[in-house]
């Protein structure tokens, strides 16, 4: 694998390496924000790929926001995508965050909600906040919440990563 | 280094927490677990309890989703001190991660994309690999992804890829049975005459799930029970190689333990006579 003592070859290697980090910088960029596809690449494939990312955002954020894809029903699938065709991806703590701004991006457009909707995504839109916030959740841990809302008793529970909760009707 | 020598660990599954309250009580049926290791970084220490559990009642293969060794631009060194501080506290017969990368100046996409098959990306991937080694105790097996796109001019096709990453480096194989079916069906191309090409003294363990066809393609989505054409290439791998160890990786749809245990039956099953047939 080595080139060690004959530069012209280490500079071959190099510029090599450099064009693949340019085009792994296009792939990401094309289908992270959309931009333009590399050149040669099948834009079919690479737009299938584009949506199969999005898909997998949309699962991540279904379960990371059970009530609200519950009260939205069908219609999550539609403002998901439009929402993620406007928000980038990125990283690994990128699933709270789009779980985050996607609850506070639907209730930008809460006159398209009913009032249970709005609720749901409220709620679970603070769970993210508090979430994303590592001393918040620090402070969280193993401890029960039980927090009065106007239209009945929320009781939040958290167990490693995962986040449960119930509403209880009053 | 003798990848034939590795411990035989036999069937077993891809933890997920929602498995956790069903797991113990179908233990005798599962050989072995994979935890994912990317879980347990910068833990609480109840997630780090929940290993620890894990530890005393399952041998565990972490295996690792973002360490990109694929990056033209190298490894992310907080990524691979907290990738191998999880293999040293779990002490495991091997560790595992993708042949992929999924980051680029700065951009994680959260999903593992393919490299083009070229000499520089086996450079790279020579790099990162010797680097993440530097830091290992335990033999590193790589996995084969389910490729969405292909680049123009590739010098290589996948067999004979993994036959030079093999050559260039002390790796074993993570043969995911689905991605390779799936690229198969996908790509037009026949995937045992390019499993007869691979280098099957390095194929360590396996993977297998279900995949779902949508718009004439084939769907990697962890989804679905394994079909029937994924478990005829099982059989296939298995009369060409000795696996150590066969994980069944359900992300969606988890159904219930005693489902999960009936492919693991099966996978044994088939597994046991390939072993019978062989000795």
């Amino acid at each position: 694998m080595s080139s060690q003592g004959d530069p012209r070859k280490q500079d071959l290697e190099s510029s090599d390496i450099a064009e693949l980090a340019k085009l792994q910088s296009m792939v990401v960029r094309g289908l992270v924000r959309s931009d333009v596809a590399p050149e040669d690449i099948d834009l079919g494939e690479f737009e299938r790929a584009a949506r199969t990312l999005i898909r997998k955002r949309m699962s991540q954020t279904q379960n990371l926001l059970p009530l609200s894809s519950r009260e939205l029903g069908d219609s999550f699938r539609g403002y998901f995508q439009r929402f993620a065709q406007a928000n980038h991806f990125n990283g690994r703590r990128a699933i709270v965050l789009d779980g985050l701004y996607f609850s506070s991006w639907m209730l930008k457009r809460r006159f398209l909600l009913n009032a249970s909707c709005i609720e749901a995504l409220r709620w679970e839109h603070e769970w993210c906040r508090l979430f994303s916030r590592r001393v918040s959740l620090r402070c969280a841990r193993y401890h029960g919440h039980h927090p009065e809302v106007p239209k009945g008793l929320f009781v939040f529970l958290r167990a490693g990563s995962l986040v449960r909760y119930w509403k209880i009707s009053s | 280094m003798v990848f034939d020598d590795l411990t035989r660990l036999g069937v077993g599954l891809g933890f997920r927490e929602p498995m956790l309250s069903e797991l113990f009580a179908y233990r005798s049926s599962i050989d072995f677990l994979e935890i994912t290791a990317d879980h347990y970084f910068d833990a609480l220490p109840m997630k780090m309890a929940e290993l620890e559990l894990l530890q005393r009642n399952f041998p565990l293969i972490p295996h690792g989703l973002a360490m990109s060794l694929g990056s033209a631009e190298g490894l992310d060194d907080q990524y691979v001190k907290a990738y191998t501080g999880i293999v040293q506290r779990v002490k495991p017969a091997w560790c595992s991660e993708h042949i992929a990368f999924t980051r680029s100046e700065g951009i994680d996409v959260g999903h593992l994309l393919p490299l083009p098959k070229t000499d520089a990306s086996l450079r790279v991937l020579h790099n990162n690999i010797s680097k993440l080694q530097d830091h290992l105790q335990v033999p590193l097996i790589l996995e084969n992804i389910t490729e969405m796109f292909r680049y123009p001019d590739e010098k290589y096709d996948g067999a004979d890829f993994l036959c030079k990453l093999c050559e260039q480096n002390e790796v074993g194989l993570l043969l995911d049975v689905t991605n390779l079916f799936i690229n198969a069906a996908n790509q037009g191309w026949d995937p045992i005459e390019h499993l007869r090409r691979l280098p099957t003294d390095r194929i360590v363990q396996l993977h297998f799930v279900g995949g779902y066809v949508e718009d004439g393609q084939w769907v990697d989505s962890h989804s679905l029970a394994t079909n029937e054409e994924i478990w005829d290439l099982m059989q296939s791998v298995f009369q060409v190689t000795d696996v150590k160890g066969c994980i069944l990786e359900r992300d969606e749809h988890i159904p219930s333990m005693a489902e999960l245990v009936t492919e693991l039956d099966r996978a044994r099953g088939l597994l046991a006579s390939s072993q019978q047939l062989s000795s």
